[in-house]
């Protein structure tokens, strides 16, 4: 089951891999990473349906920001779940992310329990 | 300032005419009478049959019409329309003149500068045709008071001089210093100080010779704020303290009022700071309680300068700010700009610097429209100098001759005591040119130290602007560095979370049987937390970079130019910038890319100072990009920054070259060329302090570089800045 973290910030591949540790070695999942949303459109161009079962992506980055990403995603392929991650939770972003169809919305520092939980589901569906 | 009369003409209209015929009560009657008995003396005059033709009659009914003018000006009018008849019935001109001066009066008091001007040449032509022509000067001087309040200084000034002379013929010492005072008047506008003083000194004398008391402490207090102006304030007090004690004496509130004002703005200037303050109070409560609007805020103006020398801030403000309230309701654009200035003063010490730069343009505004008006007065009137000075020569080439012929009758010893008296008055007119030349000579130096004065002022303000400016940009940089330092912080939680969990697993994995133990796990956590450990500490020290960069920003700048590599200087400037436009607007994205040369060679710069020139640029860049207006037109269109650094040869120096181009809307063709200057923005109030670019654009040329601009409407704008190697 394939995963895909899109953020700016390169030490997000050590944390993810480093707290779903277990969930890599033991529960076959697998996590890809793209550093800006135009890389991740392109993972995810490779194939048709995409072989990613779902994404989680930052919103503030530079070049295309992770909500525009999300409407090109959502736009492209509307069955492919994303859930963004924000350093702001104000309202507006949350709002905008799930007008454009986002399954979730988890503030930074994220809450890595919840997002275990999350990742759990996606694992067992 | 010299209150009293500035206010009284300058201003407001029905005072100003009192200063002008305060004369003229004392020249008709003697002695103040009310309306009452002057009408209760008319109606016993029309008792005898054939009043209306006696001149006792007519004479009396001027008196009240005058005192009208004063007082109603509008039944003056219909009063003196009656009296004109009367005058014209009985063929008695003097009285006739006497009316038609007296309705001018009243048509100035009402605002009618044109109309009473109208009714005082009827008046002077009347006048000039009765024997003796003793009515004249009065007429002129009251006619150069309506040049005077129409702004035309010049014809003013030749009206006081022709009712000087005139007064001097007729022996009228009122109307001679009444003219005098107004010509000093004049002259002080036109910092003309020495020459105010000798006309008001000649003013005193005279009213000492009469003993008109009021005129007496006017004259002293004019003489003293004179002083003042010129530095002085020894003299001043002198001449001060003569008319405060007079003014008690005399029991009048309006002249000890005055007197006090001006006595607390020398104590004020000797820095005697509770003697003032006490000065103050008093004016302050007796214009309070009389109504004297103007003097209230000069006097509350001038206690909150002397809270604010003793670092009294908070009640420096709350006067100031009464004071402003007052200078603005009595549209006193001097006070205004004085209140502005102090307000400025005041809300940069409270670190307020948004209210500070408002109240800062705001001085700005007065000052320069008073000194706008200042000099087109100060041009008018050295024309009218000029033609006086003429007029002056011609009249006393045409008495020369006269004397001549009368001379020349008698015999050889007087001819030659004619040719003696000839060289002697040559001497004197060369002496005069002389004079005239030294005086403007001094003008000029006085002006030149004026400027000098003004440059300093200025370059203490532009310190004042840099650090407001400062002030500003960082404020709208802060969402950015805000969410600079949330992204390190993250990790360190993250991280740290992480390796404590880790510690723990180890700790379990050695409570097992050594058999069982996994040592490779064992390994492998461990060398993850120590790679954690290297990101809590490198995450750390990206937080505390972002803090001291941010640090650096705000405080002055040292000017201290060290070995800098521009790249990251750069990368950082643009990171912070594009965050900020981020948070403020979270649909706004804008691709930005870079393209630097490798291996550019460290160049010496002032970091901080150069950081603010590229966070003005980014932020101008980004700005032009998101104007919704422009993005709306060009839906299609993708934002774009793009950075470039190289290198480059000019003049045969190497420069580095940093290039800035934006895909916004560009620059029309025709502001581009202020896009540098002070206070230009395009940016709607608020936004922008319209001082970034002029800053930059110093802040560049300091470093021995270049910045200029390129733009197509419509397309790109392209800001290049080069930096010597
Ligand atoms: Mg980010």
């Amino acid at each position: 089951m394939k995963i895909l973290v899109v953020d700016d910030e390169r030490d997000v591949e050590d944390l993810f891999r480093q707290k779903f540790r277990k969930e890599i070695r033991n529960e076959g999942l697998e996590l890809l990473f793209a550093y800006s949303g135009k890389e991740a459109l392109e993972i995810l161009e490779n194939n048709n349906p995409p072989l990613v079962a779902s994404v989680f992506s930052d919103i503030n980055m530079p070049g295309m920001s992770g909500l525009e990403m999300l409407g090109i995603i959502k736009n492209r392929f509307p069955q492919l779940q994303v859930s963004m991650i924000s350093a702001y939770g104000d309202s507006e972003n949350y709002q905008k992310a799930m007008s454009y169809g986002a399954k979730g919305f988890f503030t930074k520092p994220v809450d890595f329990e919840s997002l275990r939980k999350e990742i759990g589901e996606i694992l067992r569906s | 300032m010299q209150d009293y009369l500035n206010y009284q003409m300058g201003h407001k209209r029905n005072v100003s005419f009192l200063a002008a015929c305060l004369y003229l009560l004392t020249f008709l009657t003697g002695h103040a009478q009310s309306v009452e008995t002057l009408q209760a003396e008319l109606e016993k005059l029309s008792a005898v049959p054939g009043f209306a033709s006696d001149t006792t009659y007519l004479n009396k009914a001027n008196e009240l019409g005058f005192v009208f003018a004063e007082s109603s000006p509008d039944s003056a009018v219909v009063f003196l329309e009656k009296q004109l008849q009367l005058c014209r019935k009985a063929n008695y001109e003097k009285g006739e003149a006497e009316a038609l001066k007296i309705y001018g009066n009243a048509l100035q008091n009402m605002g009618d500068f044109k109309g009473s001007l109208s009714y005082y040449n009827e008046a002077l032509k009347i006048a000039e045709g009765i024997s003796g022509q003793k009515l004249v000067p009065g007429i002129l001087n009251n006619i150069g008071l309506v040049n005077y309040n129409l702004g035309k200084y010049a014809e003013a000034l030749n009206n006081f001089y022709e009712a000087i002379k005139g007064a001097d013929q007729t022996n009228d010492a009122n109307v001679k210093a009444a003219a005098l005072n107004n010509v000093a008047l004049i002259y002080f506008e036109q910092d003309k100080l020495e020459e105010a003083k000798e006309k008001y000194r000649e003013m005193l004398a005279i009213y000492q010779e009469i003993g008109n008391q009021g005129r007496i402490i006017l004259a002293y207090n004019n003489i003293g704020d004179v002083e003042l102006k010129q530095n002085n304030p020894s003299e001043a007090l002198k001449n001060l303290k003569i008319a405060h004690q007079s003014a008690i004496e005399l029991n009048s509130p309006e002249f000890v009022e005055m007197t006090s004002r001006t006595l607390a703005d020398i104590y004020s200037a000797l820095d005697s700071v509770s003697i003032a303050e006490d000065l103050y109070q008093q004016s302050i409560s007796m214009s309070r309680d009389n109504g004297y609007g103007v003097p209230y805020a000069h006097s509350l103006i001038g206690l909150a300068k002397l809270n604010y020398k003793k670092g009294e801030l908070i009640q420096a403000s709350d006067l100031a700010k009464e004071g402003l309230a007052q200078a603005e309701k009595m549209a006193q654009p001097m006070q205004m700009r004085n209140a502005h200035e102090l307000l400025a003063k005041i809300f940069e010490d409270e670190g307020n610097y948004k209210e500070a730069l408002t109240s800062f343009q705001q001085f700005k505004f007065y000052n320069d429209s008073i000194n706008t008006s200042h000099s087109q007065r100060l041009t008018a009137t050295l024309e009218s100098e000029y033609e006086f000075s003429k007029k002056t020569l011609e009249y006393e080439k045409a008495s020369l001759r006269q004397r001549w012929i009368i001379f020349s009758a008698f015999a050889g010893l007087i001819a030659f005591l004619i040719i003696l008296l000839l060289g002697y008055r040559n001497k004197k007119h060369l002496d005069k040119a002389y004079h005239s030349l030294q005086e403007k000579t001094h003008e000029i130096a006085f002006k030149n130290g004026e400027l000098e004065t003004t440059l300093k002022q200025l370059k203490s303000t532009q310190s004042q602007l840099i650090q407001s400016e400062k002030m500003a940009s960082l404020g709208e940089l802060t969402a950015g560095i805000a969410h600079e330092i949330q992204n390190p912080l993250n990790f360190v939680t993250n991280f740290s979370e992480l390796s404590t969990g880790m510690i723990q697993e180890i700790r379990e994995e050695r409570v097992k049987n050594p058999t069982a133990q996994d040592q490779q796990l064992i390994d492998e956590i461990l060398s993850d937390i120590q790679v954690n450990l290297g990101k809590i500490h490198h995450h750390g020290k990206r937080a505390d970079a972002i803090v001291k960069g941010m640090l650096e920003h705000s405080r002055s700048s040292t000017g201290e130019k060290v070995p800098t590599d521009i790249q990251p200087l750069i990368n950082e400037c643009l990171r912070i910038s594009s965050h900020g436009f981020r948070v403020k607007d979270n649909s706004f994205s804008a691709e930005f890319t870079t393209d630097m040369e490798p291996g550019l060679p460290k160049i010496m710069l002032v970091p901080q100072d150069i950081s603010r020139v590229l966070l003005n640029l980014f932020n101008n860049a980004f700005y032009a990009c998101a104007n919704p207006d422009f993005r709306k037109e060009n839906p299609n269109l993708k934002p774009q920054v793009k950075v470039t650094v190289s290198r480059v040869e000019k003049d045969s120096n190497p420069f580095l070259k940093v290039t800035i181009t934006d895909n916004g809307s560009g620059i029309p063709n025709s502001i581009i060329d202020k896009i540098f200057q002070p206070f230009f923005t395009t940016k709607p109030t608020g936004d922008g302090t319209g001082l970034g670019l002029s800053l930059s654009y110093d802040i560049v040329k300091a470093h021995g570089g270049e910045l200029k601009v390129n733009s197509v409407p419509g397309e790109f704008t392209t800001f290049t800045i080069f930096l010597p190697v």
